[in-house]
This record gives structure tokens, sequence and C-alpha cells, in this order.
């Protein structure tokens, strides 16, 4: 860790990045990467996601940057039990809970069920944008600084660039020419998670400085991974070590932690126009499956299929942490989904460790090679 | 199928009542509430050919919504619509015991059986053509994410709309008036699908309506605290989750009416609701849902009464029928089961406290993230003041893993323990 750094540590992907880096803090991913001990049980019920509950074992066993402070997001129950068990454990910990819409504003239009007009969108981006408002004016209470116009603007930018550069490394890592493995994308997604957006944009363009392209070596089947938490580079090592060959993915330790950032508007002027950009951005980003149209439901699954067709895959296996309430219930309907489409689906599901990605083993190879 | 359980219900209940009318219990005209609010909703079993709810051919129940725990149901009692929270169907389900054929359903079809067992059982029963057949949905954000899964999967399964009322977790103006907006597009939503504006005529009697309720609701809350309670075990099981789909209704102001006069009538009679009272409980979230014998064991075995249940305490102001919308949604928010867990923990103890409780059971229904999550912190809050709560592993609603004698055992160490604190 970088011991200038003031880190704000933050654990769901529509926690608004550039306004932490616009206070002058660092945005920390608290990843469910641990060795503490498993000692959540205690606070929280064990049908609790494994995400959360390493995240508190990290709490619980201090193995933590110092934080100047936690930014958590009111995305679902588990979320929100994670904020209120953090509370009590480091009660001395400054934290902030983000309430955080349902509604999608991104599916209007064709297909909707119906053709009347539900306003739902527009107000949870005007909700939204209060949040950040309330977000903006605590990390400045907690920095003791007021974030400046150039501050923010700098946050926007670095966050955008963050994006272009991701962008254009993940399509060679489409296309094959990165020739690194999928264990490199995910450490990249990692490191521009948990340091500042100026070492991130440091690394992110020696990195392409540093690429040659080169004929893909790659002969694993093509897939596309969706889902929500897999943040450690190993799993996509032992995915291709079963003869898969992760193209893209839709995970939120994966790209889509950056994909709100994909377009900075000109004209964002004051504030508001920053809050209302960004909630806008999230809210219409690729979704969590717990964020969705209600003129549209269960859209997701065709939403991931089509996201699957787009990278030319033979096929997408679906990882969700045991518990997450909002991946189970979606499941059913993508499978059936993927199934009339014949998109070939593996479903997998883990708690965040490599232990049980491993017992996965068995069932990727036999799924692998009936693609093969 | 369904129906034909409530009619016979119904009946039965009816003839009670007119062989001997002065015997009849709260409970029972609660109980034929349920039912007729049950006959209503699966009136039109079956599939529903066109949802046209005006001219020939027009549907005799009025249209039909299915919804979220949070939903003003006083509102939609005023536009006509029959209604209720799924969660009410979960637990129909289970307490006429045919529950575990709509959880094997689901359960086939893919959804986990790590998920909450209300939500499953109505996912089945969706699947098997034995849920109420909605005109329209309206899903909450609260109490929790896994109903408002339920609620996108209902409305993809029936090709009908949905209507999403975001609660926000605080009782702040802005988190108010966001609310009451929302609530006033819902009404317009609602408008859109039956054809019927809203009457603010009859508006204005329904909030009349849903605030004798509440000052009922409040003069009960108030008598189960006297020492012996006039309350049972049984007697306001799942009550006010249950009361807020009759707000607004006749049917409200009967039943609380019923429970206020018969725990008066206990009280000046010097009687309780559990003989010789020697421990007072709460119960923490929701009841078990299917028939069980554990309150009526500890009643007899232990002398325990649970005299209050979580929910069953008053939140919320009266509304004001000028301005509904905003008691509306102060309403909504105020539930404990929205916003933080510390909230949640001051509301127990305020509980436990005005009725002087020796303990508490949480039965840590099962798949419930938002619920049981927090055990472990409601415990340690309770603690504080002195209140030991059991926590027990049960699925309130799933049968099928219900394993009675071991909760026995754990209840007796229970008591045991709360009689040597006596």
């Amino acid at each position: 860790m970088d011991k200038t750094q003031k880190y704000i540590g933050w654990a769901c992907t529509y926690t608004p990045l550039p306004l932490i880096e616009a206070s002058g803090f660092t945005p920390y991913r608290l990843l469910p990467t641990t060795q503490a001990p498993d000692r959540s049980g205690h606070k929280l019920h064990d049908n609790l996601c494994p995400h959360i509950k390493k995240i508190l074992d990290r709490a619980l066993d201090n193995d933590l940057p110092p934080l100047a402070g936690i930014v958590f997001v009111n995305s679902c129950d588990a979320m929100h039990r994670l904020a209120d068990a953090w509370n009590q454990v480091r009660p001395h910990d400054n934290t902030i809970l983000i309430d955080l819409p349902i509604a999608s504003p991104m599916l209007q239009g064709p297909g909707a069920l119906s053709t009347g007009p539900i306003a739902n969108d527009e107000k949870s981006v005007d909700f939204l944008s209060q949040e950040f408002s309330k977000l903006s004016q605590t990390l400045a209470e907690w920095s003791g600084e007021t974030p400046t116009k150039a501050a923010t603007q700098e946050g926007l930018s670095h966050y955008h660039e963050i994006y272009n550069l991701l962008d254009e490394i993940k399509n060679h890592h489409i296309k094959g020419t990165l020739n690194k493995g999928g264990a490199f994308m995910q450490d990249l997604y990692n490191q521009a998670a948990t340091q500042s957006s100026t070492q991130t944009l440091e690394s992110l363009k020696k990195c392409l400085a540093s690429f040659q392209e080169t004929p893909s070596l790659h002969k694993g089947i093509p897939l596309f991974l969706f889902g929500n938490v897999l943040p450690d580079p190993e799993a996509f090592s032992l995915f291709e070590s079963c003869g898969a060959y992760i193209v893209a993915d839709n995970l939120c330790t994966g790209f889509r932690q950056f994909a709100a950032y994909d377009k900075i508007p000109p004209g964002l002027n004051n504030d508001q126009d920053v809050f209302a950009f960004l909630a806008r951005s999230l809210l219409m980003r690729t979704p969590c499956a717990r964020t969705f149209d209600p003129q549209k439901p269960l859209y997701i699954a065709d939403q991931l299929l089509a996201e699957a067709r787009s990278y030319g895959v033979r096929g997408a296996i679906g990882h969700t942490v045991k518990f997450c309430d909002p991946y189970l219930a979606r499941l059913p309907i993508i499978r059936e989904v993927f199934k009339k489409a014949k998109m070939p689906l593996l479903l997998l599901e883990g708690d965040c460790t490599l232990r049980s990605m491993g017992q996965h083993r068995t069932r990727i190879e036999a799924f692998v090679e009936m693609l093969g | 199928m369904i129906s034909q359980y409530f009619d016979s219900l119904i009946s039965g209940i009816e003839a009670k009542i007119k062989e001997d009318p002065k015997a009849f219990h709260p409970r029972k005209k609660y109980t034929l509430e349920v039912a007729r609010l049950g006959k209503r909703l699966y009136a039109r079993e079956g599939p529903i050919a066109s949802p046209m709810l005006q001219g020939p051919g027009a549907l005799p129940t009025g249209p039909i919504a299915l919804c979220g725990v949070t939903t003003p149901f006083d509102l939609l009692n005023a536009m006509g619509v029959t209604s209720c929270f799924v969660e009410f169907i979960g637990a129909l389900l289970a307490s006429s015991g045919t529950v575990a054929p709509f959880l094997e359903k689901a359960e086939h079809s893919g959804y986990a059986s790590d998920s909450c067992g209300y939500h499953r059982a109505v996912l089945g029963a969706s699947q098997e053509g034995l849920m109420p057949h909605p005109d329209f949905l309206i899903a909450t954000s609260c109490p929790c994410s896994g109903g408002l899964a339920t609620m996108e999967n209902l409305a993809h399964h029936y090709k009908k709309d949905l209507f999403l009322l975001h609660i926000p977790q605080d009782l702040s103006k802005k988190n108010v008036d966001y609310l009451a907006r929302q609530i006033m597009e819902m009404e317009t939503f609602v408008t859109r699908h039956t054809g019927r504006p809203l009457d603010p005529d009859r508006l204005l009697k329904v909030i009349e309506k849903t605030n004798q309720a509440r000052e009922l609701m409040v003069e009960i809350y108030h008598l189960a605290q006297h020492i012996p309670s006039p309350n049972s075990g049984k007697e306001l099981g799942n009550f006010a989750i249950v009361m807020a789909l009759l707000l607004g209704t006749d049917a409200a102001i009967d039943v609380t009416r019923a429970y206020r006069d018969e725990f008066a009538a206990r009280l000046h009679a010097g009687s309780s609701g559990v003989p010789q009272e020697r421990l007072r409980l709460m119960w923490i979230q929701n009841r078990i849902q299917f028939k069980n014998s554990i309150i009526p064991d500890l009643e007899k075995n232990y002398q325990a009464s649970v005299i209050v249940d979580e929910l069953n305490s008053m939140t919320w102001d009266p509304i004001d029928p000028h301005d509904p919308y905003v008691g509306f949604a102060e309403r909504a928010i105020s539930i404990p089961f929205n916003g933080g867990v510390e909230r949640r923990v001051q509301h127990l103890k305020k509980l436990a406290q005005d009725y002087k409780i020796d303990g508490a059971i949480n039965p840590c229904h099962w798949g419930c993230r938002q619920g049981t999550g927090a055990r472990g912190l409601i415990e340690e809050g309770l603690k504080e003041i002195g209140v030991p709560v059991l926590n027990l592993e049960v699925d309130c609603v799933d049968t099928r893993n219900y394993a009675e004698g071991q909760l026995k055992t754990r209840l007796g160490a229970f008591f045991e323990m709360l009689h040597s604190r006596h």
C-alpha cells in the first residue's frame, strides 16, 4: 500500500469513484480476498453471501489498509447488512450508506411491456444525484476540504481515461493478441480498483506501451463469463487450465466496475451536473441483477445473451456467489433464454475462494469438452 | 382448488358465528376476513382470457394486484383493487398445508433452495397456475431484495405491467416527498389499468377508516402490555402485517374493535391470555406459518406467552386525509424492517421495555437476508438491555426440513435459563 495515500474503502460497483478522488482520497475496493479467519458468522447469519462475509472478516481481522472512511451502497440486503455490521465492529470508522434506486433508465422503448409513461427512471436519477451530493459533502467533511471544480473534472477525466485504456487492452485480449491470459486482465481490474487513478493510468499506459501485437496463441474454447464476484486472478488461470478462454466478462469485479465512465459529456459545469451525470451513468451501465427496468422484467437474460453473442463465443459461464438473491432469482430465466437461443451455459456457485472454484474443475472441463 | 378452500373456511366460521354469536373470538373474525380476502383474490381461478375490467364480460371481482409488502393497500382499496403482498399467499399456502409441491416446483425450475421459502412458494404456485391472476403488479424495494426479484419474475411470468416503489431509508423530508410523488404516480398507473380514476370522496372515507383502525390498533397494543397480558401466543400472530391489507375497509375496523373489546373485557375480568403467565416473550420477524405445536407447548409447559411480535406496533402517525400521500410515504418508510439495523434494534429494545419482556425468540427464517441476516447484531442489541434471544433455524414456510423435536429441546433449555433468572 502507498502510505502517502488516504484511502476510502468501497465494496459495490455503484460507488461513484470520481467523487472520492475529487475529495483527495484514493478509492480502495474491499475485495473479498483474505486469509482472515471466518468470524463474521457471529455477527451475520450464515446464509448471507460470502462476498460481504469475507469483507467483514477483513474488518474483524484488521486486514485492511488505514481507511479514512468507507462508502457503502444499499444495493442489496447483503450490502446493507455489511454496513450495519461494520458500524458495530468498527464503531469509530467514518462510514456512509448511499441509498440506491432499483429502476434503471436504460431500457425504455421497444420491447417494454407497458407503452405508458412511467417516470420512475428520471426520479431514480434525481434521487441518486441527491445521494451523491450528500456523499460529496460527507467526503469534504472527512477530508476537511471542499472539492474544487478542477479536482472533480480531473477525477472524471481520469476514470474516463482508465475506461478507454482498459477497453483497449480488453479488446486485445478479446482478439487473443494480448496473449497474457485472463488472470492478467483480472489483475489489472483489481489494481485499478485499489489504487489511485494516477497510478492506474501510469500502469495501464506502461502496459500498452510495451504491448506488441502477436498472433493469438490461445487454443482454448472462447467463452463469456458473467455473474457477480470473482476477483481472484487464479480463477481465470483455472478456467484456462480446463481448456477455456474467457474472452470477456460481465462481473462486478471485472470490467463492469469502470463501465460507467465510457463517455464524459461536455458542459458539466457545476456539481449538480456532475452528480446527475454519475447517477445516470451508473444506473445506465450494464446492470447488476439487482437493478432492472420495471417495463422490461427479466430483460437481464436477453442482455447477457446479446452480450455473449457480440463476442462470438461458443458458450457462457455464469458464476455467482452463494446466497446472492439478486442473481439466484434471475438465473432460471437466464438459463431458459440461453437454452432457447442454443447458447450453451454452465452455472457455477462459489464462495469467493479458489477452493470452491477448484471443486468445479471437473464440470468446467466437461463443459469445455462438450463444446470442443 | 384454493377458492374452494376459502369457501369452506368462510362457511365454517360463519356457521359457528350463527351457532353462538357470543362465543365469537376476535381471531375468528380476523381469520374470516383473511379468508374473504383470499376468496376475492382467487375468485377467478384459471386462465384469464381478457384483463378488461369494464363493459360486457367484466370480471366479477374487479382488478387484482400482486404487490410488495409496503404498498399503500388502503389507496388500492379506495380504487377498488383487490390486492395483497405476495408473501401473504406464501403464508396461506403454508398454513393450509399445501406448500410443499409448490416449493418443489420452484426448485425444479431452478430457484435455489437457499432462497426465501415465501418467494419460492409463490414462484412455484405461479407456475402451477395457483396464484391469483394479477391485472398488474406493484413491487416495493422494502423489505427485501428477494421480494423485488420475485415481483420481477411474476411480472415476466404473467406478462403484466409492473410498477416499482423505491422506499427510501429514512424519514427525511426529501425522502418522504420522493416516495409521496412515486405513490401519486402509482395512482396514475393504477387508473390507467383499471380505467377508474380515484374518487376523492371515497379516498377521504377510506383514510378515515384507516385512521380509525389505527387508533384501535394502538389501544390493542397498549392493552397487551398489561401484566399479565390479555394477549396470548397465537392471537396476534401475523396481525399488523395482514391488517395492512385491510386498511381503509370496514373489515379492518370490525377486526380491530373485536380485539380491543376482547382484551379490555379480559382485563376487566382479571383474566390473562395465558393462565398463570410467568414468562413474557417477544417474537422477532415473522411467525412459523405452517401448523406446529410450539406456541401451545410453551404456554402449557412453561407458562410462557408471546405477547408481542416485532411488527405489532404503531410506527406511523394518523394519515392526513387532505394530504394522504405524505402519510402513506411516512408509513412505508417507518416499518422496522426498513433502514439500518440500528434503528431496528432500537425498535425491538423499546418493545422489550414497553412490554417488560423476559426473552425473545427469533425464528431466523432461512433464506431471509434482510431479516435474519443481522441476527447477531439484534441478539447483541437486546443483550444490552438484559433480554436474551433464542435464535432458531427454521424455514417459516417450508415444512420439509422442520424438526420440531430439536426446536423444543432448544426452547426447553432457553426457558429453563429464563426461569432461573426469575
